[in-house]
């Protein structure tokens, strides 16, 4: 498991949409469009990442270098056009490793809080 | 199974209904986000709305719809946002040493605001009342606004901010200046390539050069052969101007000189009409010429150097090609930190360097210039003199409106003295009562602007059409953008408080107590208003001489251009282009082609004469240098340079240039005669003054080697160079004899019987026996060649024209107005006047000089405004003075008739005040 660096330390809190994007991508490289789709399967859709909102953020993802392009090609399921795919870097992961062990802990305050019950047990 | 296909039919007019919107929206977003986001963005959105629409129907087109808007909405805002702020950290970067506050921090302006926020509601609450009002109001700013924001768009984007290059302020074009080759500066195919290899190697003000040149390609296979216009390149023009292809890559440096596989990168544009945008393109081949190239990159969709759709690397060494090339445009960018004085005391600097070492062998280095200028400046600079005065005289209408509305508010100011002293009674302050009226106009303004914007967006299609086919080809348009917006609101902001400041002042003026206890006694609006509104008058009658003297004057200058005897006969000519393949013909081919072309098209029935040449007027086309025979060393004579034309056997009587000595071309000069020439007018008083030119010799070209050719003949003056400029020297040559390496273009000039489009599709045909493959381009008609030559003036012209037509009208509203006030407040003692024996005409008289007493007085002050103004335009008149008396009295005479008639009607009525009825109201 990558350990947080300095670099990816500077980058949080990560705003939601970025973490969200980093988690999509976290297992494939996608295309926008994919990103999409895989934001609002997982989330239910709850979380709907809008077009703008989407390529704001992966402006900023790929200016910090959290996520790459990868070579645009085909795409067998949207009619073989050609997409720009992108991926996520080794930065990329473990800002969203810190990001995560972030939000850990706040989950974790909130339930000596008594905010939050136990977890369930699975 | 029909049930599905009528059902995706609508469907997929929906989904591209969508797109096309939701394209319209991404324009909120800054231009280089959505250079490098805007295609993926569009593809993502497509693939959403099919999802959706298969998976719920036109519902979940709606629901798109509501998560897209807001979205696109606040991130373009943030975005916008974000390219501010960078902006202004670049500013800081590079203007360290002027660190400081930014200004003042945000303040707490909570009590006024609520106040504000009442003012507002109160003043909709009000114009809710008196609709016909705010709709004369609203119109009236509508056009005024609307007119504004349209030249302000169309300015902004043809003129000052034509390209959509990144901080295009620092990106800037190299141009020359050759003083032995007579010219004036120029920035297109001006340099050698030497010139560019030295600039990039000493410059250290500049960065990220590149040269190009310009050209066309036959773009072959799919179902017709087509030209595109082609840019040839070194160096790295996307790192230069910002825009990286948006699809695939650049070109690497092995490919820019030749040494890596041939590679083409093309337009959006080109991309869309002819290989129907598929992506799968980069990477696959093409035929260019009829050769393959590996297509690269796909720009993104702007219109990007100069509109080229091809771009290919220049695929040879700069140094290969000698100093006398001078074919090609160079552009960088200024480095951080420095400026334009900077790079041109450099570039100066450098030019000298290369005068040392080479005016020996090239005497057109003496005293040549090298400077830098913005690429706005150096592609559309001389659109900017007309674009100014545009927009002067655009604001100038506005201006005039708001005179009459300020006119407007003042009458109505009024009638509402009473809401306003009891106001004041129940303890509104001077300043809250003023505050009150501003905010009233200013809403107003606003809602006139919103409509004037809507005005803008509807005419900023046909006014562009209006524009030359060279300026929109090039990838100069404008469109209603944040920028014009930005200056609507400002505008319209503006007007609100120049038409309200007047009447504001007026209402705090109002003495409440004062004015109630006077209750019930007739009520005037007072000396001082009527002063006011006579003062508006007479500043509207001022305004539109000027604008009325700026269109005359434009209107003379053309009518004079128009006059011009181009010195042959332009009617009923069709003009096309030609370009043979050099891979298909050979340098002795050309002329044949041509020659037999033009005998077989003057076959043709309705056509009366054909000829080929490389260029025709009007145009500034090739030109040569030539060597006189008898002109003994070059050191002490001037360069002769004259514009340089290959042509066909019949050229001079198809056209109808005068033969005015010699004899003309004919079929004994072939291609092993001994080589001849014939000069214009100008070029034979020019080279041998004093002599008959029948006879002499000739040589084309610098090369000692070149041949010696006999001037036989000379034809006279035709304005080569456009209508508005003199004559420029003139040689012709016979194709069949074209000299060494010149031209496989020519362009094919048919005289016909009828209209000059009718013959294309013969002439077409005829083309086809000769070579079914070969394209043709650039059809058009000589007289409508001519007529774009003189396009920019009529432009300015026809514009003015209206807005001066515009400000006259509304100039003389405000005359009609003004005197139908005066005539209804005085009424009453008209009726005197009729009972003590005043007859018809006297009233009538009264109220004509009263006007004309208002004119003559806007006349003085418009004249004197026009005449200082009269510099702005000298640049735009042609043949007259910019202050041609003539003109300037007529348009006085002009605006002393209007205002006349327009106090006639006010003056009827008040004649026929029947005089006991006006008593009995008083």
């Amino acid at each position: 498991m990558p350990r947080p660096t300095r670099a990816a330390a500077e980058l949080l809190p990560l705003p939601a949409s970025d973490f969200q994007i980093l988690l999509a991508l976290g297992d494939a490289e996608r295309h926008g469009y994919g990103i999409m789709r895989e934001v609002a399967a997982r989330t239910d859709d709850e979380v709907q990442l809008g077009p703008g909102t989407l390529y704001g953020a992966v402006k900023r993802l790929l200016a910090t270098g959290l996520i790459e392009e990868s070579e645009a090609r085909p795409d067998a399921e949207l009619d073989d056009e050609r997409r720009r795919y992108y991926r996520i870097t080794t930065l990329g992961r473990q800002a969203a490793a810190a990001e995560a062990r972030r939000m850990e802990r706040l989950v974790a305050q909130a339930r000596r809080k008594r905010l939050l019950g136990r977890p369930e047990p699975a | 199974m029909s049930d599905d296909g009528e059902r995706s039919r609508p469907a997929a007019a929906l989904l591209a209904h969508s797109v096309d919107l939701f394209r319209l929206t991404l324009r909120l977003f800054p231009l280089p986000f959505r250079a490098r986001y805007a295609p993926e963005m569009e593809q993502l959105f497509r693939a959403w709305c099919h999802d959706q629409l298969r998976r719920r129907g036109p519902r979940g087109l709606v629901h798109v719809w509501r998560s897209t808007l807001a979205d696109v909405a606040g991130a373009a805002w943030r975005e916008h946002a974000a390219a501010r702020a960078a902006a202004r950290a670049e500013r800081c970067r590079t203007d360290a040493h002027r660190a400081g506050s930014d200004g003042p921090g945000p303040r707490d302006t909570g009590d006024s605001m609520t106040s504000l926020m009442q003012d507002v509601r109160y003043a909709f609450r009000t114009l809710r009342k008196s609709p016909g009002f705010v709709a004369v109001v609203v119109l009236s700013l509508a056009l005024g606004i609307g007119a504004n924001s349209l030249i302000y768009s169309v300015v902004d984007g043809v003129v000052f901010r034509p390209f959509a290059y990144p901080e295009s302020g620092r990106l800037v074009m190299l141009g020359a200046t050759y003083p032995k080759l007579g010219g004036e500066r120029s920035f297109v195919e001006t340099f050698a390539p030497a010139d560019y290899t030295d600039a990039e190697q000493q410059s250290r003000t500049l960065e990220r050069f590149f040269a190009f040149d310009l050209g066309n390609r036959n773009l072959s296979g799919g179902d017709r052969p087509e030209r595109v216009f082609t840019a040839f390149i070194w160096g790295d023009p996307f790192r230069t101007i910002g825009f990286r292809p948006a699809l695939g890559r650049g070109f690497t440096a092995e490919e820019t000189t030749g040494a890596g596989p041939r590679v083409a990168v093309l337009s959006h544009r080109v991309w869309q009409t002819r290989f129907g945008g598929d992506s799968a393109l980069v990477g696959r081949a093409i035929q260019v010429n009829g050769e393959p190239v590996t297509v690269v990159g796909i720009m993104p969709p702007a219109l990007l150097l100069l509109g080229a759709d091809l771009w290919l690397p220049m695929g040879v060494q700069p140094a290969v090609i000698p100093r006398s090339a001078r074919q090609y445009a160079i552009v960088a960018r200024l480095r951080p930190g420095a400026t334009l004085g900077q790079a041109n005391a450099e570039l100066a600097t450098i030019a000298a360097r290369t005068e040392r070492s080479h005016a020996k062998e090239r005497e057109e280095y003496a005293g040549w210039r090298l400077e830098a200028a913005p690429m706005a400046e150096a592609l559309v600079g001389e659109f900017r003199p007309a674009a100014v005065v545009l927009l002067g005289a655009v604001a100038l209408v506005l201006l005039i409106a708001c005179a009459n509305i300020a006119s407007l508010m003042l009458a109505r100011a009024a009638t509402r003295q009473r809401e306003i002293a009891v106001r004041r009674a129940l303890g509104a302050g001077r300043l809250r009562i003023a505050r009150q009226l501003l905010s009233e106009s200013v809403l107003l303004a606003l809602a006139g602007g919103a409509l004037g914007l809507l005005v803008a967006y509807g005419l900023i299609g046909p006014t562009l059409s209006l524009f030359p086919a060279q300026i929109t080809d090039a990838g100069v348009g404008a469109s209603i953008d944040t920028r014009v917006v930005g200056y609507t609101f400002l505008l319209a902001t503006l007007s609100g408080l120049v038409f309200g400041v007047a009447p504001a002042v007026q209402g705090a003026r109002t003495d409440g107590s004062h004015w109630l206890a006077a209750e019930g006694q007739r009520h005037t609006i007072g000396g001082r208003g009527r002063r006011l509104r006579h003062a508006l008058v007479v500043a509207e009658l001022a305004l539109a001489l000027v604008l009325l003297a700026g269109a005359g004057l434009l209107g003379r200058s053309f009518a004079r251009l128009r006059g011009i005897d181009p010195g042959f006969d332009t009617r009923n000519v069709l003009t096309m282009r030609l370009s043979l393949p050099r891979e298909k013909y050979a340098e002795r081919a050309v002329g044949p082609f041509f020659e037999e072309l033009a005998v077989r098209l003057v076959a043709l029935p309705g056509v009366r004469g054909a000829a080929a040449s490389t260029q025709f007027a009007p145009g500034n086309g090739f030109t040569t240098r030539v060597g006189l025979e008898g002109d003994r060393g070059s050191g002490s004579e001037a360069v002769r340079t004259t514009d340089i034309t290959n042509v066909t056997t019949g050229f001079f009587r198809a056209l109808g240039y005068a033969l005015k000595g010699g004899r003309d071309f004919g079929a004994q000069d072939s291609e092993s005669s001994p080589p001849v020439v014939v000069l214009n007018e100008t070029a034979a008083r020019r080279f041998f003054p004093g002599q008959s030119a029948i006879g002499r010799r000739v040589r084309i070209g610098e090369e000692p080697a070149a041949r010696w050719a006999e001037v036989v003949g000379v034809v006279g003056d035709v304005r080569n160079r456009g209508l508005d400029a003199a004559t420029a020297p003139e040689l012709f040559v016979p194709v069949r004899q074209q000299a060494a390496g010149f031209n496989n273009q020519l362009f094919l000039l048919v005289r016909t019987a009828g209209a000059p489009a009718s013959a294309l599709p013969a002439v077409r045909r005829t083309i086809a026996t000769l070579d079914p493959d070969q394209p043709v381009y650039m059809i058009r008609s000589l007289e409508g060649a001519f007529g774009e030559s003189i396009s920019e003036r009529r432009l300015a012209m026809l514009l003015l024209a209206i807005f001066a037509g515009l400000a006259l009208a509304l100039a003389s509203i405000g005359v009609y107005g003004i005197m139908s006030y005066m005539v209804s407040e005085r009424t009453h003692e008209i009726g005197i006047r009729m009972a003590l024996g005043a007859r018809r005409g006297d009233v009538l008289g009264m109220v004509l000089r009263q006007s004309a007493a208002l004119a003559v007085v806007g006349l003085a002050l418009g004249m004197a405004g026009a005449l200082a103004l009269s510099r702005a335009l000298s640049s735009l008149v042609f043949g007259i003075s910019a202050t041609d008396p003539g003109t300037l009295a007529g348009v006085a005479v002009l605006l002393l008739g209007v205002t006349a008639l327009a106090a006639l009607l006010p003056a009827r009525r008040a004649s026929r005040v029947s005089p006991a009825e006006a008593m009995r109201a008083g």
